[in-house]
This record gives structure tokens, C-alpha cells and sequence, in this order.
């Protein structure tokens, strides 16, 4: 049994001790294309030393929504001008006066060359060129540090190649023709593995042809990223739960491997039923769920949430402090819990030692603690059957109800039942 | 006819005027974490702090945000505008160990809170401080 595989998304450059520190809790890391053209120096260092498989997502799709979301006031982001220029040529024109439109592509029935083999060239090259060393800077930098073994770089391109990609609302919209047309395009422009996106709105999910018509389409790739914008496993309905649970069966009926780009805990219990589900990728305590239109984050600011286990979700600092100090015998006892523990001095099982030990956590801790139980709950459904991993669902479910959760601290648990229902269907 | 609705404001002035003439000091909006507690009434020499979420309507909402009021005060009340009370269930708050007041022409409290015993002492320092500053500032 091949076990579902988490890959941490890079956010910000910033969060490099955090990978570096996480390495044992991932399987593989996704960067996305402008950070990987920003940073490209310190990605032919970085990368290989984390000794993980990697994929760049390409974010094209970014170029055809609003162009502010990848702007600050006026001007691109620096990350995304340097994409940009990467691109070059018509696009890079068109860019600097709008998002990309479908007429850019395709003219009645004609697709427009110039455009189309910009984004499939550019994409594919962006990806096979990220670690290979550029100038000579680089190149006597990854020598050097050769010499002093600071890192062993076997690791020199991605995985596989991610296609092209582009937002489409149901599958009767060109973006979708245009999406389809892309990556193809893509996958015939290398001899690596190149996995299309599915880049899909919620609605898409709540029509059947519309399933069935993607999962019959996207067939002839190596394989599927998936990402269905605003789905959001905790609070969509079962009917939004079903339409993804009968998109990675057809797929899965293909026998091409599946990943979904953002997605939360309901995730991993679908790679349960569905064998070539492998893995999802998300970020380090953030990002199960993921709007096309929502800006770029920045990183900072972010509050502290801690992940609580019984219910899959993330409690905003305070009502983590108040529900841990009403049940102190429900802290976390991973590894990073137990050693923040070790420095509390009140006594065990008291308020008191829930305040001091919340005293002691900080943003990053509680990315860490979510990486680590994170991971030990990956390798548990891993092991468990199905049946079993219902069972605890209800538990989980009973104990929650038990405890009050809802109406005394507020926190919702009522997805684990839909989950539950979604998954025995 | 319309069934025009309090301002919050004005339940918050009601409410400060009642802990005032219980010898309180007041201070509205008051950080706790990534939240804010509407009102803070306190005895100067810090000896109690009490908390108090105001809402017209809202209890549930209002319980929800005074929850975490445990952590940094000794006694939590929301505060409501009578004409909702009738929506409140109770027993659930007598439970919670959390306080009533019902606001109208005037505010009385109907329900008496529990002393928390959920303090987290860093949380109440803060308050403290934050308070103090606002205090020093006039």
C-alpha cells in the first residue's frame, strides 16, 4: 500500500528553516513559479538540500483574473514582474495592459500560436531550467558548494512537469477548451512526465456531465493536479463532497495518478477508496482551501492557530486556550507539544498549566506541532482500513458532541459526519 | 409600524453607567489576542476585572466572544437589549459560569457570573497594562 504523500507549498522565502527544520513530516515540496523565478540563486541551493522532490506550479492562471490580485498599487509584485518577464514577448505586452483573455488564444476556431507557445514553452522551460546553473555566479556557487559537501545536489529537476493551467467555471467555457489545448501542448513539448491541472470551479462539481466530461478529457496525462477554487472540505455541503468524491473516482478509473494542489483533512480519507489519489499539497498550517481571485499572501500577520486532532480544524489562539484549559487532559502529545510541555512548571492537568503552556507557543510552534501530528495522522489512516477510519469518524463526532464543542466554545465539527457520509457512499 | 433597533452604543453607555455606580472604573475596547472586549470594568487598584461583551440581539455570538473573556478577567457578563432576553437560554449560561445583563431604559443584571477559574495570568496582564496606559494617557 503506497502511502498518501503530504508536499508543503512555499509561501514566502522566509519559511526556509521551516522546511528545512519539517524535512522528516513531508514528502515533497510545491514552489510556485514566481517565487521560483524570484529566487531562482537561492533555489539551486535550497532545493537539493532538503533532499525532497519538488514540482513548480506554474500560476498562470493568474494572468487571466484580476491583474490587481498579483499587483501592489500599480505595480506587479516584484516575484510576479520577474515571471512576467520570464514569459516575454506578446504575453509580457499584453500583460502590462490586461489580463490575458481567451481572444488571445483562440480566434474562432484557430488557436493563436504566438500566445499559446509562449505560456507552453516558457512554462515548461521555467521548470526543467530552475536548478540547472544559469551564469557564472551560480555555477561556481553549486561547485563550491560541492567542494565543502554542504549539500549533495542529486536532486536537479522537478518530479514532473505541471502544464500550463487556467481557471474555468464549468467545462462549456472556452478557458476550459483553452486549459485542455495548453497542456496538451505542454505535454508534447518535453519527453519528462507532465501532469495537467484542473483548475475548476465548486459548481462543477454539482453536474454530473460536467464530471464526467473532465475525467474523460484529462485522461491522456501522466497524471492530474487537482484544485477546485473555494472548496473548502470543512464547511461545503455533501453535495459539493459527493461531486469531488465522484471526480477522483472517474479519474482514478483512468489509472493516472491523482494530487489536488490546496485541500484539507477529508482529503487523505479519500486516498483511502482511491488508489492513485497519492497526495496533496497544502501549507504548513494553512492552505487547505484556495480562491482563484483571492489576493497573493504576503506572509505576516497570520494569526496563531492551533490544530486540534479530534476535530480536523484550527482553533484561533484564544479558544484554544479556553478549551485546553477546561480539558487539560486533551493537550496534544506529539513532539513538539510534549517538549514544550517538559518546560511548564504548573502542575499537570490545571489551567493553569494549559495557560503556561500556550504562554510558550508561538506562530512557529504551532506550525510545527501541525506538521508533526499532522504526519503521525497520515501514517495512522495509512495503516487503517477503511471501516476503521469511519469508526473514528463517528467518535470523533460523539466525543465532540460530548464535549460541548459547538455551543461552548464555538468550534464546528459537523463536517466530520459529511465527510463520513461523503466517504461510505 | 417600525421596529427600530438600539444602537450598541447606547447599551454600551447603560452598561458603563451601571458599573460606574457600582464604584467601577471603565475601559471600552480592550485587545485580548486577535480580538476585542467591548467594555472592562475594574476596581482601581486591579482587584477585579470584569468583562462584558454587548450585543443587541446576538446572544449566541455574544457567548462566543465572552467564552474567551475567562481567560484574562475574573467575571464575564454579556450584556443584552431586553427586548431579546426572551431568546436566551439560561441554564446554558448559569452553566458557563457566565453573567446577564439585560439593558433597557437602564441597565440590572439578571444573572450572577462564576469567578473563572480559567485564568491565564499573562492574558490578565496584559489587560492590566493596556488599561494602565490608556489610564496614563487620560
Amino acid at each position: 500500500m503506497v502511502n498518501f504523500q503530504i508536499w508543503y507549498r512555499i509561501g514566502i522565502m522566509a519559511e526556509k528553516d521551516l522546511f528545512s527544520d519539517l524535512k522528516a513530516t513531508y514528502d515533497g515540496v510545491v514552489v510556485s513559479a514566481h517565487i521560483a523565478s524570484f529566487y531562482k540563486l537561492a533555489m539551486t541551493t535550497f532545493l537539493p538540500s532538503l533532499g525532497r522532490p519538488f514540482i513548480v506550479d506554474p500560476m498562470t492562471y493568474a494572468f487571466a483574473r484580476d491583474l490587481q490580485n498579483i499587483k501592489r498599487g500599480n505595480d506587479f509584485r516584484k516575484s510576479f514582474q520577474k515571471l512576467i518577464d520570464w514569459y516575454g514577448g506578446k504575453v509580457k505586452t499584453i500583460l502590462e495592459k490586461r489580463q490575458l483573455l481567451p481572444s488571445d488564444f483562440l480566434k474562432g476556431k484557430t488557436w493563436i500560436k504566438d500566445t499559446v507557445d509562449t505560456i507552453v514553452k516558457r512554462t515548461v522551460a521555467l521548470q526543467l531550467d530552475l536548478l540547472k546553473p544559469g551564469g557564472p555566479v551560480q555555477q561556481s556557487l553549486s561547485e563550491y558548494l560541492e567542494i565543502i559537501k554542504e549539500t549533495k545536489p542529486q536532486i536537479k529537476k522537478p518530479l514532473f512537469i505541471v502544464a500550463p493551467y487556467f481557471y474555468f467555471p464549468s467545462v462549456s467555457d472556452v478557458w476550459y477548451s483553452i486549459n485542455l489545448q495548453v497542456a496538451k501542448r505542454a505535454a508534447k513539448a518535453t519527453k519528462e512526465d507532465v501532469f495537467a491541472v484542473i483548475c475548476a470551479s465548486k459548481e462543477t462539481l454539482l453536474d454530473e456531465k460536467d464530471v464526467r466530461k473532465i475525467a474523460t478529457d484529462f485522461r491522456r496525462f501522466k497524471g492530474v493536479l487537482l484544485w477546485i477554487s473555494d472548496f473548502d472540505d470543512e464547511k461545503d455541503s455533501t453535495e459539493y463532497l459527493a461531486g469531488l468524491v465522484q471526480l477522483v473516482h472517474l479519474l482514478d478509473k483512468n489509472k493516472k495518478l491523482i494530487y489536488f494542489l490546496y485541500g484539507g483533512s477529508f482529503i487523505p480519507l479519500l486516498s483511502k477508496k482511491f488508489s492513485y489519489l497519492r497526495g496533496y499539497s497544502r501549507g504548513i498550517c494553512y492552505g487547505d482551501s484556495k480562491d482563484v481571485d483571492t489576493e497573493m499572501p504576503t506572509g505576516g500577520g497570520a494569526p496563531v492557530r492551533y490544530y486540534m486532532d479530534l476535530t480536523k480544524t484550527k482553533l484561533l489562539e484564544g479558544i484554544a486556550r479556553v478549551f485546553y484549559s477546561d480539558n487539560p487532559g486533551m493537550l496534544c502529545a506529539c513532539q513538539i507539544c510534549t517538549s514544550i510541555s517538559k518546560g511548564v512548571r504548573s502542575r499537570k492537568g490545571t489551567a493553569a498549566y494549559a495557560a503556561e503552556f500556550f504562554d510558550r507557543m508561538n506562530y512557529t510552534l504551532t506550525r510545527l506541532h501541525f506538521a508533526h501530528s499532522h504526519t503521525s495522522e497520515i501514517e495512522s489512516i495509512s495503516k487503517m482500513p477503511l471501516q476503521d477510519i469511519l469508526r473514528k469518524l463517528a467518535k470523533n463526532t460523539r466525543t465532540a458532541n460530548s464535549l460541548n464543542l459547538n455551543f461552548k466554545y464555538g468550534i464546528q465539527f459537523s463536517h466530520l459526519e459529511r465527510w463520513k457520509d461523503a466517504i461510505s457512499k | 409600524m417600525v421596529n427600530k433597533l438600539i444602537r450598541e452604543n447606547t447599551l454600551s453607555n447603560r452598561v458603563e453607567k451601571y458599573f460606574r455606580n457600582k464604584k467601577f472604573r471603565t475601559c471600552k475596547e480592550v485587545p485580548l489576542l486577535s480580538n476585542s472586549i467591548d467594555m472592562v470594568a475594574y476596581k482601581s487598584d486591579f482587584s477585579q476585572i470584569i468583562a462584558i461583551e454587548v450585543k443587541v440581539k446576538d446572544w449566541r455570538r455574544a457567548l462566543q466572544q465572552a467564552t474567551l473573556y475567562k481567560l484574562c478577567a475574573n467575571q464575564v457578563y454579556i450584556a443584552l437589549w431586553q427586548k431579546f432576553l426572551h431568546r436566551v437560554n439560561f441554564e446554558d449560561l448559569k452553566e458557563l459560569g457566565i453573567g446577564v445583563i439585560s439593558v433597557d431604559g437602564y441597565a440590572r443584571r439578571i444573572v450572577e457570573p462564576k469567578n473563572s477559574r480559567i485564568i491565564h495570568s499573562s492574558l490578565m496582564r496584559n489587560v492590566k497594562n493596556y488599561i494602565a496606559i490608556r489610564r496614563g494617557n487620560g
